[in-house]
């Protein structure tokens, strides 16, 4: 018995010298990891939000970075954002060597002053810069600055990981908040949970991280933010210049929201009686709808203007039925007027736009959006609309503001709902194509494409922003072929719940075939080649990402020229995997050569481990589409 | 009956005609607040159908005010035709007004209306000023911003402003042609006879209207010269690629002050010839001074010249100096931010502080060593014609070593001696040296152009397999690109990514020779592997390019209105010897091809080779001028053609029969 306990203890020992060990070990290690791959080395980082009461909190941020080479030079630039709401109190900053030998000091005659966003026509958003800026590496620079608030609406996100190529040695984030108050916090992909503590009257929230190696986006993986540590913290009450308000339920905030509109909707009487005539006689609510909404694409614009309760209340709609301008919030408020004046209620949908934005996170009811739609429901379906947009169709919501969750804003308050999303065979792209083909190997193509939803936005973006010449030279640049002349071109747009372009081209190419002595190479697949393949990753770490689902049908035949028989011709083709489908059948009857492929892609999460899959669907597609059909002259 | 609608088409034409005649056929610029209805019911722009917009009149008018001050005064009044939603952005403006020091630019009377016909009748919207916004952009820019009020299809908007500006050297420039087209656009200035100023004419479009008249001022005996410049129907100016920047085509006349001369003073020679400019700059604190003998460097220079016995030894090792001690913030110019000396503790500075310092150095070091104005691509061409400084944003070296000349820049860490940057690469620029010595324009040649050759060696199989060894070697701007791209992804990256599968072929070990050499050749070797079918083939078919033919035209338009600049020369070579199987025989062979572009301005060169079981492929893409003239265009155009038909042609192997 004894025997075994001291074999037991023996064990015990080694083990927990072993663990020493490659603990020392990791620690050197670490040191090393830092630096490794990395352009900057967060050294530390703590980041201290007081809130001094609903209305009003204090940011105090202090980082020490290490910059290591020139790619890490835009780390030594300080950018801190302000407005009309949000002021900064003070900047410091100072720069050493690697002796510790001081290198630049921030003054404030260095300290820039810039507006913040230039596109917009106008709007507070201002920012300082302060640039520590120096071209011998590394070097290490200093910042403190602090900022203060009278916007609650927004708590600060921490992301202490905030750009690839980054490791950061440690970090904090802490916040204080008066003891009558309550915070609300959300922790993603975080090591260490919040170490809650109390001052006398205070609660104190407390968040660390240490050594984090820089995070390395995959090809198809997940976005930055989905990778990396990050404490969302928002109010529970807030108050923004007088307008007060309770964030704990998405019905709450929606309330919130409902108070900055209310009173703004008011329509004069003539523009009422001008719409219910436009509308007189029309019985579907759906065509009312289309109808009210084209009358706002004709008179109204898109311009940004960005003011007033932290750039979140409307314009009154009177202003926009004045003006014929407005920004996202200003447009659908007027469009929710205006369907009421015809009878018809509608929602003010507040969302996340963008076509490379993560989702919302919906168990966390807080500010997370940066636009407006305008949502009607109906009987049959419901009708989503973009109110900045002169030509986007009545109920699309495509890639910039589909697929997502959205926080609806009714009289009872928020709701989360989704937004459409477009399948497969929605996003479609079908095409056919008839060659005839000369003797010299030259042909005319005739091709008619449908090009439908998501796949058919750059169409419709090319169709109402561009001039005809424009066009041509869009379509020259966007049709694959090795030499070509377009002789007529239309497109025809038909706006619908799902949009689609017809697109006719004709056009007649030099060397459709290749002819070489008594040969005749054809590469059916005449203008849908896919020629890259994703590269291949060592230990892929993160889970394959497809953001959008899709169908291509490309049917093209070809009249071959007179006097060849066929040599050669591939076999037919299927692909099957996780993501997706492939098939390409090859017909030749006599001089007529049928090609039809058909490629359907989902989108989806798909485990780490079918990247390879991905890689070898992707070449085998890659590889079929560009098999050649092999023809030889007749003996005469 | 036939005659009868021919009369009717005819009289419909006619009513047609007329309207568009009095919207479009005018002789003067509009007059603020005096809208035609024709200009409401215009729908398209017959001249352009496509346009989204069209500016139907833009006036300008620039005088001086003698007050306290000199001030400059500037009118405009712009009336512009809405005809599609994409023309909206039209009716945004943006007035930029520049500050210095107390010396500034106000905005004052801005007024502007839209009008929209409704039901007939011409509705006005009046721009309000609680509508105009002020920006700061920052300390030396605020920009005045409104939008007009209710634009539509078919909106005629128009908004005219003064601003008043104590910068009275600088006499605003005008554009006559936009990104829309301008059915009528007017300049109008008023020179007091004190000031001489040089006028420079630019673009494609020609005046329809210029005269000048003297007269005297009132309450003054001064006399003003009076200038009216019109253009008419200008076309829109369109984007094209390989130019050096759109700016260079736009019709535009601009203003450089020449000399000031108030009575009773001697004349003050603001700029005037290419002396002066010389003469001027070389006094300049923030250049010429900074040439003058300077000791800061003198170890590191005798370090140099112990080290080095040959000029030209010495010359690079300067060069590389100066790259390894100032590196370059990204920023142009003509002067020194302070000081080369400051520049050279700081370790950072503009073009200027770097290549100035190089040329002092170089001064110093004993060399015939002169500083050279350029303007870059993007800044546009600079004319000989007229002495500007203001054409110029950039500054280099240049050395006469024994008859020899280099051009030396050395704000780019990856440029070897003697070879200038893609931004450089524009016409000429100016020796800055007085006429008598020496001073002038010089050729901003590239010196070797863009060159690549690609060396492979691949056996076959009947299979169709492949395996083989190649190398990717390139010089001139293809290795400063190269190098570019490689220190900017970083080496095991690039290699990494090097790495791939692209349907049959799969690339792999990749190496990477004389990254840092900057003056070797860039060699990137890999072996190149190709799967085949699986079976024994009786027939084997090759495309001999492996991958690296021309697979598209780059010159697809139809038309081309402006050079096709490049900036430098090319050359493209291609080898490859292939090993075919045992058994096999060569079936087909693409036919050798040699194309020239006339005047030597290109050669295609495509060759085939049989010896045994070895062919022989070459391929080489020439050519041999760095800008091609419009006229050229339909020739480059059809070089292409042949070459991208030549590289998809293919070899046929044939299994010899047995027996």
């Amino acid at each position: 018995m004894l025997k075994i306990y001291r074999l037991i203890y023996v064990v015990l020992v080694l083990a927990v010298m072993q663990a020493e060990a490659v603990a020392a070990k990791a620690m050197v290690a670490v040191a090393e990891d830092l630096e490794k791959d990395a352009n900057v080395v967060v050294l530390s980082e703590e980041v201290v939000f007081t809130v001094n009461s609903v209305s009003n909190g204090t940011m105090l941020v202090k980082t020490r970075i290490k910059i290591l080479n020139q790619n890490g030079q835009h780390k030594a630039k300080l950018y801190v954002p302000y407005n009309k709401l949000e002021k900064v109190d003070f900047i410091n900053g100072t720069s050493y060597d690697l002796f510790g030998k001081k290198i630049k000091s921030i003054k404030n005659k260095d300290i820039k002053d810039v507006s913040a966003v230039s596109g917009n026509l106008f709007d507070d958003h201002r920012a300082k810069i302060a640039d520590l800026s120096h071209l011998s590496y590394p070097y290490i620079v200093e910042f403190e600055y602090q900022t203060i608030s009278n916007n609650m609406l927004f708590y600060p996100v921490w992301q202490p990981l905030d750009d690839e190529k980054l490791s950061v040695k440690q970090a904090s984030f802490q916040v204080k908040l008066p003891k009558e108050m309550k915070l609300r916090y959300k922790e993603l992909n975080l090591k260490e949970k919040v170490s809650i503590g109390a001052t006398p009257t205070h609660d104190v929230y407390t968040w660390k991280v240490e050594n984090l190696t820089p995070v390395e986006r995959e090809p198809y993986g997940p976005l930055f933010r989905e990778m990396v540590p990050v404490v969302y913290t928002a109010p529970s009450a807030f108050e923004v210049e007088g307008y007060k308000g309770n964030m704990d339920s998405w019905a709450s905030y929606g309330q919130w929201v409902n108070k900055l509109n209310e009173g703004r909707g008011v329509l004069p009487e003539a523009t009422k009686q001008k719409l219910q005539a436009l509308v007189a006689g029309i019985t579907d609510p759906a065509e009312k709808v289309k109808k009210i909404y084209s009358y706002l694409q004709a008179n109204t614009r898109y311009v940004s203007i960005q003011l007033g309760i932290g750039g979140w209340q409307p314009f009154e709609a009177s202003f926009v039925d004045a003006k014929g301008y407005g920004d996202c919030k200003a447009l659908t408020n007027y469009t929710q007027s205006m369907l009421k004046a015809v009878g018809i209620e509608s929602y003010h949908a507040l969302v996340l736009a963008g076509d490379d934005m993560p989702d919302i996170q919906t168990d966390f009811p807080s500010q997370q959006f940066n636009h407006v739609v305008l949502c009607v429901p109906m009987q049959q379906d419901t009708v989503w609309l973009e109110c900045t947009s002169q030509s986007r169709s009545a109920g699309y919501a495509g890639e910039f503001t589909g697929g997502r969750h959205a926080l609806l804003i009714t009289p009872e308050g928020g709701k989360v709902v989704k937004t459409p999303d477009y399948s497969a065979l929605d996003n479609a792209q079908k095409r056919t194509i008839t060659v005839k083909l000369d003797e010299k190997g030259d042909g005319a193509a005739n091709i008619v494409t449908l090009y439908s939803g998501i796949q058919h936005d750059t169409h419709e973006g090319v169709i109402n922003n561009m001039s005809v010449e424009e066009q041509r030279k869009w379509l020259y640049k966007f049709i694959s072929l090795p030499s070509f002349d377009i002789s007529t071109f239309t497109f025809d747009l038909k706006k619908d719940r799902v949009p689609t372009v017809t697109e006719k081209v004709d056009l007649s190419m030099r060397k459709c075939v290749n002819i070489s002595g008594k040969r005749m190479f054809l590469t059916p697949n005449l203008l849908n080649k896919w020629s890259s393949t994703p590269p291949a990753v060592e230990n892929r770490q993160w889970e394959v990402v497809r953001t959008m689902s899709f169908l291509d049908v490309d049917t093209v035949v070809y009249q071959m020229p007179a006097g060849y028989s066929l040599e050669f011709k591939p076999d037919d083709v299927t692909h099957k995997s996780v993501f997706g489908e492939y098939n390409v059948t090859i017909k030749v009857d006599g001089d007529k050569v049928t090609y039809i492929r058909t490629l359907q892609m989902q989108k989806g999460r798909y485990g780490r481990d079918t990247y390879p899959a991905l890689i070898e669907f992707i070449n085998n597609i890659v590889k079929a589409d560009n098999k050649q059909v092999v023809f030889v002259k007749n003996v005469q | 009956m036939k005659a009868k609608t021919f009369t009717k088409v005819l009289v419909i034409a006619m009513l047609f005609w007329g309207a568009y005649s009095t919207a479009l056929a005018q002789n003067e610029a509009a007059k603020f607040g005096k809208i035609e209805e024709s200009e409401l019911l215009m729908k398209v722009y017959d001249q352009d159908t496509s346009a989204a917009a069209v500016v139907l009149s833009d006036f300008g008018y620039s005088r001086f005010l003698f007050a306290n001050n000199i001030k400059l005064v500037f009118e405009r009044h712009i009336r512009i035709k809405i005809l599609k939603k994409s023309g909206y952005d039209w009716a945004d403006v943006q007035i930029p007004l520049y500050r210095n020091g107390t010396r500034k630019e106000v905005a004052s009377g801005i007024k502007g209306y839209t009008y929209n016909l409704v039901d007939g009748k011409i509705v006005k919207d009046k721009l309000e000023s609680k509508a105009v916004f002020d920006e700061k952009m920052n300390e030396n820019v605020a920009v005045k911003k409104f939008t007009m009020p209710n634009v539509k299809e078919g909106s005629v908007i128009e908004y005219t402003y003064t601003v008043t500006s104590d910068f009275f050297e600088t006499l605003q420039d005008w554009e006559f042609q936009t990104s829309i087209p301008t059915v009528w656009s007017e300049y109008r200035a008023q020179i007091p006879e004190y000031f001489d100023y040089k006028f420079q004419f630019m673009g494609y479009h020609s005046l329809h209207d210029n005269n000048s008249e003297r007269q005297a001022a009132a309450q003054s005996n001064m006399m003003n010269n009076s200038y009216r410049w019109v253009m008419k129907d200008v076309p829109a100016l369109r984007e094209e690629r390989f130019i050096t920047t759109i700016d260079d085509y736009r019709s535009k006349i601009e203003f450089e002050l020449q000399q000031v001369k108030f009575p009773g003073e001697l004349p003050r020679t603001i700029s005037g010839s290419w002396d002066d400019i010389v003469k001027d700059l070389l006094k300049e604190d923030q250049f010429g001074v900074q040439l003058n003998r300077n000791n800061f460097f003198k170890n590191e220079l005798a370090a140099v010249a112990a080290k080095y016995s040959t000029p030209e030894q010495k010359l690079e090792a300067i060069h590389e100096l100066v790259k390894k001690t100032v590196k370059w913030n990204g920023k142009n110019g003509l002067y020194t931010t302070s000081s080369i000396r400051k520049a050279y503790d700081n370790g950072t500075g503009n073009v200027a502080d770097i290549n100035l310092l190089l040329t002092s150095m170089l001064l110093e070091a004993g060399f015939d060593a002169t500083p050279v104005l350029v303007s870059t691509r993007e800044h546009g061409r600079a004319f000989k014609g007229a002495a500007l400084i203001t054409k110029f944003n950039y500054v280099i070296a240049h050395v006469n070593l024994d008859g020899k000349t280099y051009l030396l820049d050395a704000t780019s860490p990856l440029l070897p001696m003697g070879m200038l940057p893609y931004r450089v690469l524009n016409g000429e620029g100016y020796l800055v040296k007085s006429k008598e010595t020496g001073g002038g324009w010089v050729p901003l040649k590239p010196s070797g152009g863009y060159a690549t050759f690609f060396n492979g060696e691949v056996t076959l199989n009947e299979k169709g397999e492949m395996t083989g060894k190649a190398t990717e070697s390139h010089s001139g701007y293809s290795a400063l690109f190269k190098r570019e791209e490689i220190t900017d992804e970083g080496e095991a990256k690039y290699l990494e990514n090097f790495t791939k599968e692209v349907g049959e072929f799969k690339i792999d070990q990749p190496t990477l020779d004389n990254l840092k050499d900057l003056a070797g050749i860039l060699k990137i070797g890999y072996n190149i592997t190709a799967s085949g079918n699986d079976q024994q083939n009786s027939v084997l078919y090759l495309n001999p390019m492996l991958g690296h033919g021309e697979k598209e035209n780059p010159f697809k338009l139809e038309k081309r209105l402006y050079p096709v600049d490049f900036g430098f020369n090319h050359d493209e070579t291609y080898m490859v010897k292939f090993n075919i199987p045992a058994g096999y025989e060569l079936d087909e062979i693409p036919k050798n091809m040699v194309l020239s572009l006339p005047d030597n301005g290109g050669k295609f060169t495509y060759m085939i080779s049989v010896q045994g079981s070895v062919i022989q492929v070459l391929s080489k893409i020439s050519l041999n001028k760095p800008v091609f003239y419009a006229q050229e265009y339909p020739n480059l155009k059809e070089f292409y053609n042949h070459i991208v038909a030549k590289h998809a042609e293919q070899i046929v192997l044939k299994a010899k029969l047995t027996n």
